[in-house]
């Protein structure tokens, strides 16, 4: 089994823990099986050192029941279904009769009064808005005035939300409550951040269990985490990114880093795509970024198209890599099990190739001087099928 | 073995390869497994249970490009420790006895 078959079916099986206690065990099997593997082991070795996923789960079910942590309760699907329509019902009748609707000890999140609110407040535009959310997902966009503005749902009984005012920033942080139950409902999970658009301060988000995305943004400095959850960058320009997802996937669409308003910023990571991810898939799409762009996951499958970067450093384990119109004039490209294909804008003859791969198809020269760009592929068992294309 | 004594004895081992330095999960295992029999699923409760009643504390650093957590021993934990060889002393007095006795036998 993968690393990310394996994480993915011990968080299926986890589901009953809180999202935070949840996480902590998956970060703790994937730095083992990280470590395995950096000492020789083969992934699918380290995972089966492991032991069986369902042996594991109990172990870590039974000691959290022992000390006391709430689970929530596991049901068969039938009844999951019967109890959502039951849900509904209830809900229909709190609405009516504006009361709490609470079944046994088991509640019915979606039936308890939900309150939407929304807080606004004044900030520099060089400040710094924080975000640490376990259940909310999120979605960051502009405002229409000066202000900042955050949109959620909220529910005592539930989720608690807390603000921190500082003298140059502000922190949300959202907790989920231990109870037994269920919520069917998204909307009350989502969570809405406007920044105004003259914002140019930074962004430090994170989500645990929900997605995040940041659409439309231009200014801020961007460092973005989503550990579950997808992470979606969409139009947006800023002087860097960072992003990382541990399970989740990495999606940057039309963005530009590092240009036009932004160049020649002092700090050292202007112009600059940073993406970190365990088992995530990562798309970038439309990229520009005055500096480099570096990728580094460990099984998830790279896409790339229509990248210009001065620098593109990608390292995968086991995941693919494919690359369509790339721009770059420094290209290091490195998997070990994964394949390497598509095109590269130019001529063959614009680079200096430097390839190797031990089995596998290799369409590259091994080594070839003489073009001013420089292109370093490496996979020790996958294909390596670059071809070269003009630019339109 | 008992299954208390062994639970004892695994996180007093764990505490004590915590001593010279601070560790991680995979050194932990490497360290202890050649005196105890310890796995990846057993050691997750003990670091659980030694965090929660203070006899470590844990925080995550950096390495090669990826998260890892590392333990260090709390002046709690090292009192455990002392604890524990000042309680065995006893234990293995009685022990030693057991052998010899024995033996004769």
């Amino acid at each position: 089994m993968s690393k990310k078959e394996f994480l993915k079916s011990l968080n299926r099986r986890l589901c009953a823990l809180p999202a935070d206690e949840r996480e902590k065990a998956l970060s703790y099997y994937s730095e083992l099986i990280d470590d395995r593997t950096e000492n020789g082991s083969t992934e699918e070795a380290a995972v089966d050192a492991l032991g069986t996923i369902p042996q594991i789960a109990d172990e870590i079910l039974s000691e959290a029941e022992k000390n006391g942590t709430r689970l929530k309760k596991r049901m068969p699907k039938g009844v999951k279904t019967l109890l959502i329509v039951l849900a509904a019902l209830f809900g229909l009748a709190a609405v009516a009769s504006a009361s709490l609707t609470v079944s046994g000890h088991f509640i019915v999140g979606d039936s308890l009064q939900w309150q939407k609110l929304e807080d606004s407040y004044d900030l520099s535009s060089t400040g710094r808005i924080e975000t640490d959310f376990d259940i909310y997902s999120l979605s960051v966009g502009v405002s229409k005035d000066e202000k900042v503005h955050i949109i959620r749902w909220e529910n005592p009984t539930v989720v608690s939300f807390k603000t921190e005012q500082f003298a140059d920033g502000i922190k949300f942080t959202q907790r989920t409550k231990p109870f037994m139950g269920f919520m069917t409902n998204i909307m009350y999970k989502s969570c809405t951040l406007l920044v105004p658009e003259s914002f140019a301060g930074e962004l430090v988000l994170s989500v645990t269990t929900g997605d995040l995305t940041v659409e439309g943004i231009s200014g801020p400095s961007v460092d973005a985490k989503a550990t579950t959850g997808d992470l979606e960058l969409k139009n947006c320009s800023f002087p860097c990114i960072s992003a990382g997802c541990t399970t989740g996937d990495v999606i940057i669409d039309s963005c530009s880093v590092g240009k036009g308003d932004f160049a020649g910023r002092s700090d050292g990571l202007s112009g600059t795509v940073t993406v970190n991810g365990t088992t995530a898939d990562v798309n970038l799409k439309s990229v520009e970024a005055a500096d480099s762009i570096n990728i580094k996951v460990t099984t998830g499958e790279i896409l790339l198209s229509g990248i210009a970067s001065e620098k593109l450093s990608v390292k995968t384990t086991t995941g693919d890599v494919n690359l369509y119109k790339c721009e770059c004039d420094d290209t290091e490209i490195k998997t070990t099990t994964g394949s390497i294909k598509g095109t590269m804008t130019g001529a063959i003859t614009d680079y200096t190739i430097e390839s190797d791969n031990t089995t596998g198809k290799n369409l590259l020269p091994e080594s070839m001087e003489g073009g001013d760009k420089k292109l370093n592929v490496h996979a020790t068992t996958g294909d390596i099928l670059i071809r070269f294309e003009k630019a339109e | 073995m008992d299954i208390q004594l062994k639970r004892g004895l695994i996180e007093i081992c764990v505490l004590s390869a915590m001593l010279k330095e601070p560790t991680y999960g995979y050194k932990l295992i490497r360290d202890v497994s050649p005196y105890m029999e310890i796995s990846e699923s057993t050691l997750y409760p003990i670091l659980k249970r030694l965090n929660d009643d203070g006899s470590i504390t844990s925080r995550t650093m950096e390495h090669n490009g990826r998260l890892r957590k590392y333990y260090q021993i709390t002046p709690d934990g090292r009192a455990r420790i002392s604890e524990f060889l000042r309680d065995w002393q006893d234990v293995m007095k009685a022990y030693y006895f057991i052998e010899r006795e024995a033996a004769h036998v």
